[in-house]
């Protein structure tokens, strides 16, 4: 045990692991030129435990080298036990302590933020009012029932199983309120509805002449992908009926209409959609206001000015490049604005991404105390080295 | 070429521009009065008002690749024969004697394939391979110019070859060139009134009129235009009008708009289009007639610097009551100054004296000759730096061309501290021309670059908090991996040629210098990454993306700490340390420049023409030093294992052997 300690605490490892890192990093940049993008480079390089790397120049001769994930995990054990639990306790030490306890709170805010944060859009013209912001990546399917006086009422389908099914696949979805069983099945991560044409035939179904093609999953940013599947209502005594759901609700521009059938007598509609947040106060949109540097189309700023209501309290908050609003654990940035093609707009929209992480301002903080470790430890070092420097002169 | 022909064909393009008249050829030297007027005439160009000799001096480098133009002694080009032109006379020739600069060799091609591929083969065996061309020379070639530019942008920036690139930057050089040859046609066009009942009406016995008094007439012209039917003179008339304006196109901005609110400057082209919707302000009136007024005495030499005087006056005022002539002076003074320059000749002077120092090592003097030359061009840089501050009113480091200069004077800086504790003249031995180089990159840069390295930043780095903090401890950060590269290039090398041979102090103290450089570096890189996060979760709601530059800075804390650790758990020494710190100048040179090439990520600065070609020989330079520190690693293990294998009478004898030096 004692050995396995040793090892997990020496610096054979440190210099292991932080070489791992170095090469990894290395060819996570250099892909991003020729082969690969952002995204794909972090799913490969960096989300991973471990990479088979084709050596360039040999074809067909792979390295297998350990990943980001496997690496980052050698480094917090290696840290926690060499740099931390087994450092010499020692006053001059105490400057490495701070410094190895400052990496170690940047790590885990890393991971909380891996594991917990969230990201989601809330876009809004100027007068609108929001209190719901749609999530980034994760997809819902709700159920719509018009009501007699008008009003729409929402049947969220619980469970999210349907992501990630293949052809042929489906999985079934029941709400107890809801006369139908909903399967949903072949789930394409980027789809785009194409008309069936008579000289070639697809492997997913076909909706009244029309399916889902499945497209090259956008890179770089995974919102930007429009995600579709198929969706067959199942009623008591009636024939199946198949739909197409395809999220492309794009607020506050475009908000796509749902499916719809007939079941117990009533109108019923269904959509995919981005899953839908809510936020634990209202906004309102007031202006939105933007400005290129004059004779260019390099933005000078854009900003938004914003009335909050919290409760009872009401207040008035500027959002800009750089100055997010942080209120009630969401973090609320000035992300985007439109429309960006029309420049005689009477009226703008805005866009903000909305962030929930805890672990949100743990990197400044780990910042502060790697800062004061390094500046205790290396000002010890050069106090000695000046002393040195003497010592050797006057010898 | 002759120069009858020349004079020919400056006279053939003079009657195909039109009414526009030239103004021939400058017969005496523009006065300095003028030079100094007019270089600080306020243009708004790329979104801020700068002096237009800025304009002109990063024009000159995109069109000639040159900061000044050397023309031929030859009798053609006049009281220019022989001489430099600086942008400023460059400029004004081009601006107010179009068809005399017309001749100058103005346009650098780097390969004259560019010009078969306009089939000016002709032309092409002329010349040399690189070669200066003037636009008289080019202006055959023009419409397959043309032809080329609309299908090389067809292509996809990576699918070009280098002469399709080449083609596509004569493209943009050559209509730059024209903007600015036709900005001021306006200034010298007369327009003759036609006999029309309208027009006489109009303007009564007037024969002729200039651009002015159409400006202030528009409204009652707009009247005679709006005829649906006008008569023949009265088109004729508009034509002449339109050719007039038309060279002043949207290129130079130099006159402030109307509206207080509105920010963008015009020039006389768009100023006319606007004066058909809104009457034209009296002061904007009074502009054009200065400028006229200024082209009117280009032939009186006694009315040309009042003339020069007044226009740049009025257009000072009008600047100043919109409270933005404020920095164009200033700026004006700093590229006059050139204080980069005058450090690049400081720390020359220094390296220079220093070279005379190891040939008289008994001298006192000039040690302190060195210090003394390295610490005024660290001066030098910087007042340069602290200029480029209050120009911009931003912290230090906005663009990639000012992380050189303020490298520079963090490296010269630390070595000269080094220095001064403990005096071993090794680390001034780097300052001087590690200075020296980084002046000599600073003024390549700016001439590849060939862009305004002072124009407002995009919406996210409108933050002067982070640029100050972030921005400076990445770069100071690197600065410290140079520095620590350099010592350990001298302390490798020192070893392979036996320099100081047996002298231990001499070569622990070099470790001791570069490991504490590294220290350094290890704590400005990792704040200043760590701060590069956090603003970026301020800016984009993400601490960390993996793009090319963070990967870049991840790189550089990555390997300083390795450089730590490997040495505090045993596994490198002396020579270790030091080859390691060679790898830490070329992953710094990486991070710094390397990233920067690949053209992708949120900290993208697009590519610059050379650069890669000079990073590798870089990283091909740090990695012969690094393989000639393992041959004296390797030679000076076998000497040691020898010498302990060797009789203790021998060992005696080895010992007793006296250092050389």
């Amino acid at each position: 045990m004692k050995r396995i300690i040793d090892a997990l605490a020496s610096f054979k490892l440190t210099i292991f692991v932080l070489a791992g890192m170095f090469v990894l990093t290395w060819i996570g940049t250099i892909v991003q030129e020729t082969t690969m993008s952002l995204y794909e480079t972090q799913k490969v390089y960096f989300d991973s435990w471990f990479v088979i790397q084709p050596v360039p120049g040999l074809d067909g001769i792979n390295v297998p080298l350990p990943g980001g994930v496997l690496l980052m995990t050698l480094l917090s054990v290696n840290l926690l036990v060499g740099g931390i639990l087994r450092l010499r306790r020692q006053l001059s030490r105490i400057g490495i302590l701070i410094t190895h306890i400052g990496i170690a709170m940047l790590m885990a805010s890393g991971l909380v933020s891996l594991m917990v944060a969230e990201h989601g859009l809330l876009g809004a013209y100027e007068g609108d009012e929001a209190v719901e912001y749609a999530d980034a990546h994760h997809l819902e399917v709700v159920a719509f029932e018009v009501l007699d006086d008008g009003y729409v009422k929402e049947y969220l389908l619980p469970g999210d199983e349907f992501i990630g099914l293949r052809t042929g696949e489906k999985v079934t979805m029941r709400h107890p309120d809801l006369p139908f069983e909903l399967d949903v099945h072949d789930f394409i991560l980027n789809a785009s509805p194409r008309r069936k044409g008579p000289m070639f035939n697809v492997s997913v179904p076909v909706v009244e002449g029309y399916y889902l093609h499945q497209r090259e999953p956008a890179i770089g940013s995974r919102e930007v992908n429009l995600s579709g599947c198929y969706a067959t209502a199942r009623v008591d005594g009636k024939a199946p009926q198949t739909g197409i759901l395809w999220a492309t609700d794009n607020k506050p521009v475009r908000e796509t209409d749902p499916w719809t059938f007939e079941a117990d007598g009533k109108q019923w509609g269904v959509k995919l959609r981005k899953e839908v947040r809510e936020l634990p106060f209202k906004i309102r949109v007031d202006d939105f206001d933007m400005a290129f540097h004059p004779g260019t189309r390099r933005p000078e700023f854009f900003q938004s000015d914003i009335t909050i209501w919290d409760g009872d309290a009401e207040a008035t908050q500027r959002i800009e490049m750089n100055k997010p609003l942080r209120k009630s654990g969401h973090i609320l940035f000035q992300t985007n604005w439109g429309p960006q093609n029309d420049p005689h707009a009477t009226k703008h929209y805005t866009v903000f991404e909305i962030v929930t992480n805890p672990a949100d301002q743990w990197p400044a903080w780990s910042c502060y105390v790697i800062a004061i470790g390094l500046l205790i430890h290396f000002s010890r070092m050069l106090f000695r080295y000046v002393r040195t420097e003497q010592m050797v002169q006057k010898a | 070429m002759t120069t009858l022909l020349r004079i020919v064909l400056a006279a053939t393009l003079v009657a195909v521009c039109g009414i526009a008249q030239d103004s021939g050829v400058r017969r005496e030297a523009w006065p300095k009065a003028v030079l100094d007027e007019l270089a600080v005439l306020p243009i708004q160009e790329n979104g801020r008002v700068k002096p237009l000799d800025t304009v002109l001096q990063f024009a000159m480098y995109r069109i000639h690749h040159k900061r000044a133009m050397h023309l031929p002694d030859e009798p053609a080009f006049g009281v220019n024969a022989g001489k430099k032109l600086q942008p400023i006379d460059w400029g004004l020739d081009t601006m107010f004697f179009p068809g005399w600069a017309d001749t100058f060799p103005a346009f650098t091609l780097e390969d004259t394939v560019v010009l078969e591929t306009l089939g000016l083969n002709e032309l092409a065996e002329q010349k040399r391979k690189r070669d200066r061309f003037s636009m008289m020379e080019l202006a055959p070639g023009r419409a397959a110019l043309r032809d080329k530019i609309e299908e090389y942008r067809g292509i996809e920036k990576k699918n070009r070859t280098r002469v399709q690139n080449q083609v596509l930057g004569l493209g943009s050089a050559y209509l730059e060139y024209l903007d600015f040859r036709d900005a001021f046609d306006f200034a010298r066009a007369r327009y003759e009134i036609p006999d029309d009942p309208k027009l006489r009406e109009l303007f009564g016995d007037k024969k002729v009129l200039r651009t002015s008094d159409v400006l202030r007439n528009i409204e009652a012209l707009i009247a005679v235009v709006g005829d649906p039917n006008p008569s023949e003179a009265v088109s004729g008339f508009i034509e002449q009008v339109d050719r007039g304006v038309r060279g002043a196109g949207n290129h130079l901005h130099w006159i402030p708009p109307k509206d207080p609110n509105t920010t963008e400057w015009l020039s006389v082209g768009e100023l006319f289009q606007l004066a058909f919707e809104q009457q034209a302000t009296a002061e904007q009136i009074t502009a054009v007639e200065r400028a006229e007024a200024f082209a009117d005495s280009l032939t009186d030499p006694t009315a040309i610097t009042a003339a020069a005087a007044e226009f740049r006056g009025y257009m000072q005022k009008m600047a100043e009551a919109r409270g933005e002539y404020g920095k164009v002076e200033i700026e004006y003074a700093y590229y006059r100054f050139d204080s980069f320059y005058k450090a690049l000749l400081a720390f020359l002077g220094g390296f220079f004296v220093l070279c005379v120092s190891w040939l008289l090592p008994k001298s006192k003097w000039l040690p302190r000759g060195v210090v003394a030359l390295t610490l005024a061009g660290n001066l030098l840089v910087g007042a340069g730096i602290v200029w480029r501050c209050i120009v911009r009113d931003r912290p230090p480091v906005l663009e990639i061309y000012d992380t050189i200069p303020f490298i520079a004077f963090f490296v010269v800086t630390v070595a000269l501290v080094i220095e001064w504790i403990n005096r071993r003249r090794v680390a001034l031995a780097v300052a001087a021309p590690a200075g020296w180089i980084m002046m000599m990159l600073l003024m390549k840069f700016e001439l590849v670059e060939r862009r305004d390295n002072m124009d407002p930043p995009l919406a996210v780095l409108d933050t002067n908090f982070w640029l100050a903090t972030h921005v400076t401890t990445v770069t100071l950060g690197y600065g410290a991996g140079i520095l620590a590269g350099l010592i350990g290039a001298v302390f490798l090398l020192g070893k392979l040629v036996g320099f100081k041979k047996g002298d231990r102090p001499f070569y622990n103290g070099l470790t001791r210098m570069v490991y504490g450089t590294i220290c350094f570096g290890v704590l400005l890189s990792t704040v200043g990454t760590i701060l590069g996060g956090i603003w970026a979760n301020d800016s984009w709601g993400r601490f960390w993306g993996w793009d090319p530059k963070e990967n870049g800075a991840l790189m550089v804390v990555l390997w300083y700490l390795m450089i730590l650790h490997a040495r505090l758990g045993g596994m490198i020494k002396n020579f270790g340390v030091n080859i390691m710190a060679i790898g830490s100048a070329v992953v710094v040179a990486f991070s710094w420049w390397h990233v920067n090439e690949l053209g992708k990520g949120l900290h993208s600065y697009g590519r610059t023409e050379g650069v890669l070609t000079a990073l590798y020989w870089f990283y091909g330079t740090s990695g012969t030093i690094a393989v000639l520190g393992m041959v004296a690693w390797v030679r000076e293990r076998l000497a040691g294992k020898a010498e302990k294998a060797a009789p203790a009478d021998e060992q005696l004898e080895v010992k007793e052997e006296p250092a050389p030096g």
